[in-house]
Parts: structure tokens; C-alpha cells; sequence
């Protein structure tokens, strides 16, 4: 793959890099309710504001925070089209069978399509700071209270950080037999529908094949080691919050209090 | 001249840090040829052979092929598709239709070649690669071994009768029968006029099948000669974790004449030992 991936962490030296893994989850909530509360100017320019300034202390750049929007851009698209057109039946401006263009829906679509484009942009900054396995050891701690309900955290955990560090790996194995297929003669790019779903089947098959296999091979090598079951395991080394976190964690939580009065 | 390389450079751009993975390589290999490129793991000769394929674009320079610009806007790549084969280095793992015919068969998809001729060229894939047709085409690729589906694989590339073909490590895990079946069939196709560039670290196998050796140090063309001038710049090739054949490395230590395939090595030790004993 020439261009580099989406949403992947990205190495620099920021803030936000430092700052801790759990704690950075939880001000990624509280700025979570933040972006999808914006309903009047005000809020929208609260989270925005909130949103630009993380940014900046994240000192990932402009691309790498966006990367994300350009490939969503039909579907953005897309989601505007259908709350315009479907929203309401009231107050029609413009009336062609079942589409309806209404004022009610063309506001209704531009708050989805704010709250997305919102929420994508901070959820790119949460996992472009943060490796696969500090957030999954950030969940494992936060979600540690589902204990109590029987529910098997440490595996959830584990489950988790093995599906993200295997993404860059299986990409990586679709890429070469994309490659394979191509060379074979495969083409990608067909007008007919079934024809192009048809065409894809040399590329999911081989690559649903491997990873069941590299699950197989995971599942040997964890039992050759002796792994059984994730119950009863200890952290290495327990780090407390720092100031610093408790600070930002007490920033995110006002501005979500704020956002809530506006 | 086949295959031209023009100041070719590949850069990978990650995050604003770029690593350069070649830097202007310049090439020209001829129609026939067979080429044995070499270089340690991470050298660039994979990114090298897929831009060769067309299966990667150049940052800067050109890739011709008979004298076109594979990447140029007006050239159509499925000609190039029908010219190059391209097997990778686990090939097995590109399988996926029903049966072993159709998969074999899927490289021909497109042509437009009669169900009969389509038939023929399966077949003579499958026999080249040791196959006994009627007992096979009704197999699944999936449920073969694995050295049986490396070698469907390696047919579903031959299949097309390319006139170009690369092979990025096809001997890796095969057991010495399979790799000497193999390097036979290669010397066939290659007698045939097929043009073959083929990455290994094989240096006993390049010897014995290629006539021109091609080493990639760091992304840079190191050494570009015969397989004997190459052979015997032994120190330059160590300093790049790269190996000599067995008959040069030996040659050297008992003071025969360089020769780098095996026959050449026995018959220079019998030639000395005769001498002697007389």
C-alpha cells in the first residue's frame, strides 16, 4: 500500500502522547458527550473550540487528523441526502415522489453530519496518540467493574488488543494478495453489480483463509507457553494517575458540564 | 531491450518521515534473459521486481516495458497483466476457487481464448508442474498439502504463458525433489524463451539456473554482472550477509579455477586430482 494508513497511532512527542492511557479514555468520553450535546451555535462552537485545542497539543498533523474525513466523504454525503429528503413531509420546499426536501431535514442532516465529522476527528486523535495496547489495557482497568457481573473482562481485553495488533498484519496480507490476484489477471472494476461482488471473491476468500489460520497459529503458540485463560493476572508495574492527568480529566469534565447548560 | 529501468526511486511517506526503499536504479534486461537477484531481506529487491510488475508506482523514473511506459496515463496494464507472470513468495496462499481447474484456469479469465485452448494450457501448467491432470482437476486447491498447493499456485501463473517471469523466492520451504523438479522446469521455460528474473538467497540454485546476477544492497544496485564475475567478489558479498555457491566458495579454498556451478567444481577437482596423480 503506497499511502500510509488511517487512524493509526503515529509517533510524536505531545501532550496528549503522555498523558494516560486511562485517563485519556475517559476524557475521550466526557468530550464524547460534549461533540454529540452540541445542538444550538453556542455548544457547536464550544466543541469545536474544544476540539481545535486538542488538536493543536496533539501536534499530529493536519492530514493525519482528517484522513479519516476524506474516505467518508460519500458517506457523508450520503447521510445528509437521506435526512434532507426523508426527515419530514412537512413544509415541503421541493417534492418528487417520495423525496421530500424540507428546511426541518436539511437542519436535521447538517447536525448529523456536524456530529459525525465531530466525533470521527476525535476519535482519530484518540487513536493516533495512544498504541493498540495501552488502549486496551486502559479499557481492561476501566471496564474492571463489569466484574461484579460475572463478565470476563480480561478476556474481553485480550480478545481486543489481539484483533488490533493483527490489523496492521492482515492489511498488510490482503495487500500482497490483492497483488497475487492482480497479476493473475483479476480485475476489481466491473459495471454489473453481481459481476463486481463476484470479482472480489478472489481477494475475501484467500484472506478470511489467513486469518483463521494465523488464529490457529496464535492459539498454538499461546499454548505452547503455557497460557490458560487471562484469570488471576497481575500488572507488572501499577502506576498511579499523574497531576497532569487528574488536571485534564477535571478540564474535560467542566467543559462537558458547561456544554450541558448551553 | 525487454525490461528498462530509468533512475528509478521509491519512497515510502510515513507521517512526513520519508524512507527511501530504491534510489536510482538503472537497469536493462533483455529478452531471455534469466536473472537471479540477491540481497539481504529488507534490501528493496521485492519493491524492485513489483515495479518491474507494475504492481507498485515509481516516486520518480520510469519502468519501460518493450519501450512503454508502464506508467504512463494512455498505457493499458492489461497488456502488461498478459505479458508478466508474477509469482509470489507464498503463492499458495492466493488459491481460493472450487476445484484445482478453475483456479488454475481463472489466470485465462479474461483472454479470449477458446474453452478447448483454455483446457490445453491448464493442462500443460498443471503436467510442467508434476501434476497428473484427470486426477487432480476435480481436487480442491484448499484441501492439498502444502507443497501440492504451491505448486497448483505456481500453475495458475504458468497457465497464461507469460512472456515474462518473476518469482520472489519460489524454492523457500520446498523439500530438494520439489526444488530440483522445479529449478528443471525454470531452465526449461527459460530454453523455451521465456524471460526469468528470480529473488532468492539461493546462491547454489542461481548459479546453476541464471546467467546474470543482479545484487541489491540498501536499495541500490551493488553488484550487476555474470553469475562468475559476481561469484567472485566473495568479501564485497559477505560484507552484505549475501553467500557465494558451494563450488565458488570451494574453488577458492583449494586454489582451483573459479567456477560457481556444482558440474563445473567436480570436474575442475577431478582435472587437479588427475594432474596430480601423474
Amino acid at each position: 500500500m503506497n499511502r500510509s494508513m488511517t487512524g493509526q497511532y503515529v509517533q510524536k512527542d505531545s501532550v496528549l502522547h503522555k498523558m494516560d492511557a486511562r485517563a485519556k479514555l475517559l476524557c475521550f468520553i466526557l468530550l464524547l458527550v460534549v461533540m454529540l450535546k452540541a445542538k444550538t451555535v453556542f455548544s457547536y462552537g464550544l466543541a469545536a473550540v474544544t476540539l481545535v485545542a486538542v488538536c493543536a497539543l496533539s501536534k499530529l498533523s493536519f492530514s493525519a487528523l482528517t484522513s479519516t474525513l476524506s474516505r467518508m466523504t460519500t458517506f457523508l454525503i450520503v447521510i445528509f441526502l437521506m435526512n434532507a429528503l426523508f426527515f419530514s413531509t412537512q413544509e415541503a420546499i421541493w417534492k418528487w415522489g417520495i423525496f421530500t426536501l424540507s428546511r426541518e431535514g436539511i437542519v436535521q442532516g447538517l447536525h448529523v453530519v456536524a456530529h459525525v465529522v465531530l466525533v470521527l476527528v476525535l476519535s482519530n486523535l484518540l487513536t493516533c496518540t495512544t498504541t493498540p495496547i495501552e488502549l486496551t489495557t486502559a479499557l481492561e482497568v476501566l471496564l474492571k467493574p463489569l466484574k461484579v457481573f460475572r463478565i470476563p473482562v480480561e478476556m474481553i481485553a485480550l480478545v481486543l488488543s489481539v484483533a488490533l495488533s493483527f490489523i496492521p498484519t492482515l492489511l498488510q496480507e490482503a495487500d500482497t494478495i490483492r497483488k497475487a490476484q492482480i497479476a493473475r489477471g483479476a480485475r476489481f472494476e466491473s459495471r454489473n453489480l453481481i459481476e463486481k461482488a463476484r470479482s472480489f471473491l478472489p481477494l475475501i476468500l484467500p484472506i478470511f483463509l489467513c486469518a483463521f489460520r494465523r488464529a490457529d497459529e496464535l492459539s498454538l503458540a499461546m499454548e505452547a507457553r503455557g497460557y490458560r485463560g487471562a484469570a488471576k493476572r497481575t500488572k507488572k508495574a501499577k502506576i498511579p494517575l499523574k497531576k497532569s492527568d487528574l488536571l485534564a480529566l477535571g478540564i474535560c469534565s467542566c467543559i462537558c458540564a458547561v456544554q450541558f447548560f448551553l | 531491450m525487454q525490461i528498462q529501468l530509468k533512475q528509478l526511486c521509491l519512497q515510502y511517506d510515513c507521517e512526513g518521515r520519508k524512507s527511501d526503499v530504491l534510489q536510482d536504479i538503472d537497469l536493462q534486461i533483455g529478452r531471455g534473459e534469466f536473472i537471479g537477484i540477491m540481497g539481504r531481506t529488507g534490501c528493496g529487491k521485492t519493491s524492485l521486481v513489483q515495479l518491474m510488475a507494475g504492481l507498485l508506482t515509481p516516486t520518480s523514473g520510469q519502468v519501460l516495458i518493450d519501450g512503454e511506459d508502464i506508467n504512463s496515463r494512455h498505457y493499458d496494464k492489461t497488456i502488461l497483466r498478459g505479458k508478466l507472470g508474477y509469482v509470489f513468495q507464498y503463492p499458495e496462499y492466493q488459491l481460493f476457487e472450487t476445484t484445482v481447474y478453475r483456479d488454475v484456469a481463472f489466470a485465462l479469465k479474461y483472454s479470449k481464448l477458446s474453452k478447448k485452448e483454455v483446457e490445453a494450457r491448464v493442462r500443460q501448467a498443471l503436467e510442467d508442474m508434476g501434476f497428473d491432470f484427470a486426477a487432480i482437476r476435480e481436487e480442491s486447491p484448499l484441501a492439498l498439502s502444502g507443497g501440492e498447493k504451491r505448486r497448483v499456485a505456481i500453475a495458475g501463473v504458468l497457465a497464461a504463458q507469460p512472456e515474462i517471469l518473476i518469482l520472489d523466492e519460489p524454492i523457500a520451504g520446498l523439500d530438494p525433489q520439489a526444488r530440483d523438479a522445479f529449478l528443471k522446469l525454470l531452465k526449461k521455460l527459460h530454453a523455451q524463451g521465456t524471460t526469468i528474473l528470480m529473488i532468492s538467497h539461493n546462491a547454489d540454485a542461481l548459479a546453476d539456473c541464471a546467467h546474470r546476477l543482479i545484487v541489491i544492497n540498501d536499495g541500490k544496485k551493488a553488484l550487476d554482472g555474470t553469475v562468475e564475475e559476481v561469484f567472485s567478489h566473495e568479501e564485497v558479498l559477505s560484507q552484505m550477509h549475501l553467500d557465494v555457491s558451494f563450488a565458488s566458495r570451494m574453488s577458492k579454498k583449494l586454489a582451483l579455477p573459479h567456477s560457481v556451478t556444482y558440474e563445473a567444481f567436480v570436474q575442475n577437482l577431478k582435472a587437479k586430482l588427475g594432474g596430480d596423480a601423474q
